[in-house]
């Protein structure tokens, strides 16, 4: 449990970190792009619900935990392979769906449910190596 | 036809310029449709501009000047915008800003003319300072405003800026993705108000 615990903390404050730099980045590179979160789809910022989108990364990180200790077996290869391969397996098993659904209903552009998607990927690939090192 | 012709003269200066009961003159500028205003604002985005191109409101400004100070005293002098005709270029941060200005609650945006020194009728690309309150979202803020007076083909043209916060009138700019988006609190507020006397 305490492996569990602590594995899953760590991947959360790392994903949470390059989640960060990868929002900065993307203001920074894709300028008309981050400019659609200023869509009315989006909600606005509040105390209320702030917490919540912090709250992000340490959930995927403990869905993903609870994900590596059932199926690590079938992951072979070195660190970087395994993470790899969770990081697809998450965007194609999870995220793929989700965002059709999402495009489908919610007035985004197809841009920016592509930069969910990478982003949904390189966040798996980040915990996808913490557990990959701390719980091989 | 002489006697109508001079009626209708004197018709016409009486409503243009005349007296209080102070015994002073009272001036009028019409506000012409091809004034505008715009706010320029910025994000950690990038900048952005939004234009009111077009003034269709019929407002006119009254005043009286005092000779002694060159003071123009603006009496129910009031410039009134339609907020919703803000236009930023980009849909996404109009429809944000009209949300943030309120502008289902309070649709006007109106500026109270209150004095203007160092007027003169004869000096043209002079700067006056103008004290103007002015009304948005429900709160009152007095201000003063450095003009750049113009004059030409009979018009009078009043270019000034200000530089405002949000906050000044008690309203939040908008942030999204819990606050990594954000449009920062400062704003200018540039104004071209093409003035004819009348």
């Amino acid at each position: 449990m305490k492996k569990v615990l602590i594995a899953g903390f760590t991947a959360g404050v790392v994903v949470l970190l390059v989640s960060l730099g990868l929002l900065y980045l993307s203001i920074f590179l894709f300028p008309a792009v981050a400019e659609e979160y200023f869509s009315p789809v989006f909600r606005g910022s509040s105390g209320k619900t702030d917490w919540l989108f912090y709250a992000h990364p340490f959930i995927l990180s403990f869905s993903l935990k609870w994900f590596w200790e059932r199926y690590k077996e079938i992951f072979e290869g070195n660190l970087i392979v395994r993470a790899i391969e969770v990081a697809l397996v998450y965007g194609i098993v999870a995220m793929v769906p989700v965002l059709w659904l999402t495009y489908s209903a919610i007035d985004v552009s197809i841009t920016v449910v592509l930069t969910w998607l990478a982003y949904g990927i390189v966040q798996a690939f980040v915990a996808g190596l913490i557990f990959a090192k701390l719980n091989p | 036809m002489r006697q109508l012709l001079l009626i209708i003269t004197a018709l016409v200066a009486m409503s243009s310029t005349y007296r209080t009961g102070s015994g002073k003159a009272l001036n009028r500028w019409v506000v012409e449709s091809s004034s505008s205003l715009n706010i320029e604002g910025s994000s950690n985005i990038n900048d952005f501009r939004c234009d009111i191109t077009e003034y269709v409101m019929q407002d006119t400004l009254c005043y009286n000047k005092e000779d002694r100070t060159s003071r123009l005293a603006f009496i129910n002098s009031c410039v009134t915008l339609d907020v919703k005709r803000f236009d930023c270029h980009h849909k996404y941060i109009t429809n944000d800003l009209r949300k943030t200005l309120k502008a289902d609650q309070y649709p006007l945006l109106k500026i109270h003319f209150l004095f203007m020194d160092n007027f003169s009728a004869d000096a043209d690309n002079s700067k006056v300072t103008g004290t103007i309150d002015i009304a948005l979202a429900g709160v009152l803020k007095r201000t003063q405003v450095q003009f750049l007076v113009k004059k030409g083909e009979g018009r009078i043209h009043l270019t000034g800026e200000k530089h405002l916060k949000f906050s000044d009138f008690g309203l939040v700019p908008p942030r999204k993705l819990a606050g990594l988006i954000r449009i920062n609190e400062e704003i200018t507020v540039n104004f071209l108000l093409k003035l004819r006397p009348i």
